[in-house]
């Protein structure tokens, strides 16, 4: 089994945007939870969310899979 | 003495019986966080290093804990610095005596070991010994992302097969095993469930773990589990007549000295400051 690149998203206060912190790798969300929370903890965080990278579709026309939209 | 204490009104066996757990909690945690600490460097993954690290603090932290609640309620002193007790009176885990010789080693810690101890830490939780019901919450909320931590790993070894299945496997049977002494005969901590200090027995910890186990393990039978009708037991059962209620074992060893002078610091003695 092959890791995955995750994208880490947090926010210290509910209601503010989330930002994007950092990343990380792992072989399944589940241990890509568990490494979010110890990696980027030096906050007191009221939400991360942690995304499959390849889950991530760009929508900036100038990119591929902006593309593909323009072309369906 | 505290104030809560004297409410208790205890007979002897229960508070030598309370005593013990929170000793063997102590000295657990100590071994245990000394291990995830040693794997913070030359796990499969860096991820996993940091994440072992950050467990090996949270042991340490419930271990400095447990040893206030010791000075307090029960007026004994364990300083892991200055701890000169030898390795046989330790009441730790058997499994964690020895260096971990792979990253299974390691795993099998996680999912029995650090399960087990917050099992009997989630007995205590709203009864009525004080001490351990007000630390109880925090600490069970950190020991989630341990078990999750222990169930991402157990999974994907799982799913490897093969080399690190078997590696996994021969580990959690001796963990299995250890940590089943841990849980001790049955009936052997009646007086504090009839106290009210615990709202679970130890002999249903231990089957609820092995539960657990089994619920988590597509092959329970490889790791010596079998079912029948009280659940999920071991397949070649124990012994007790060798058991220790002090320490809550059945192997007379310990740690290693080596493992506890690193706890102690003993090369450093030079440069300590108190």
């Amino acid at each position: 089994m092959t890791d995955e690149v995750f994208e880490v998203f947090c926010r210290i206060a509910p209601g503010d945007p989330m930002s994007h912190i950092g990343t990380l790798n792992a072989p399944h969300i589940d241990l890509a939870r568990v490494y979010a929370w110890k990696i980027y903890d030096e906050e007191d965080w009221s939400d991360m969310w942690v995304i499959p990278r390849a889950s991530i579709a760009s929508a900036h026309p100038a990119h591929e899979d902006a593309a593909k939209i323009e072309s369906a | 003495m505290s104030e809560d204490h004297v409410k208790l009104d205890l007979d002897d066996t229960a508070r030598l019986g309370l005593q013990t757990t929170v000793v063997a909690l102590s000295d657990t945690k100590l071994l245990l966080g000394y291990h995830y600490g040693e794997w913070t460097f030359g796990p499969p993954a860096i991820e996993a290093g940091i994440a072992a690290c950050s467990m090996a603090q949270e042991e340490f932290g419930h271990t400095r804990l447990f040893n206030r609640i010791l000075k307090r309620e029960f007026d004994i002193e364990i300083d892991p610095l200055n701890d000169t007790r030898p390795p046989e009176v330790f009441a730790s885990i058997a499994f964690l005596d020895r260096a971990f010789k792979s990253w299974a080693d390691l795993v099998a810690a996680n999912v029995v070991v650090d399960q087990a101890l917050s099992l009997v830490v989630s007995a205590f939780a709203d009864r009525r010994f004080d001490p351990i019901a007000r630390i109880a919450d925090k600490m069970l909320l950190e020991e989630r992302f341990h078990y999750a931590h222990a169930e991402g790993w157990v999974r994907l070894m799982e799913e490897q097969g093969g080399a690190p299945r078997e590696a996994l496997q021969e580990s959690l049977s001796r963990a299995i095993r250890d940590t089943s002494a841990f849980f001790g005969p049955p009936g052997h901590d009646a007086k504090l469930v009839a106290a009210g200090l615990k709202d679970t027995d130890d002999d249903a910890l231990r089957q609820r773990l092995l539960g657990r186990l089994a619920n988590l393990l597509p092959e329970p039978g490889a790791v010596g589990l079998t079912s029948g009708d009280r659940g999920w037991t071991l397949a070649e059962p124990l012994s007790w007549d060798d058991w220790d209620p002090a320490r809550r074992r059945l192997d007379r060893g310990g740690p290693d000295a080596a493992i506890l002078d690193e706890l102690r610091g003993t090369k450093n003695v030079a440069f300590k400051t108190a």
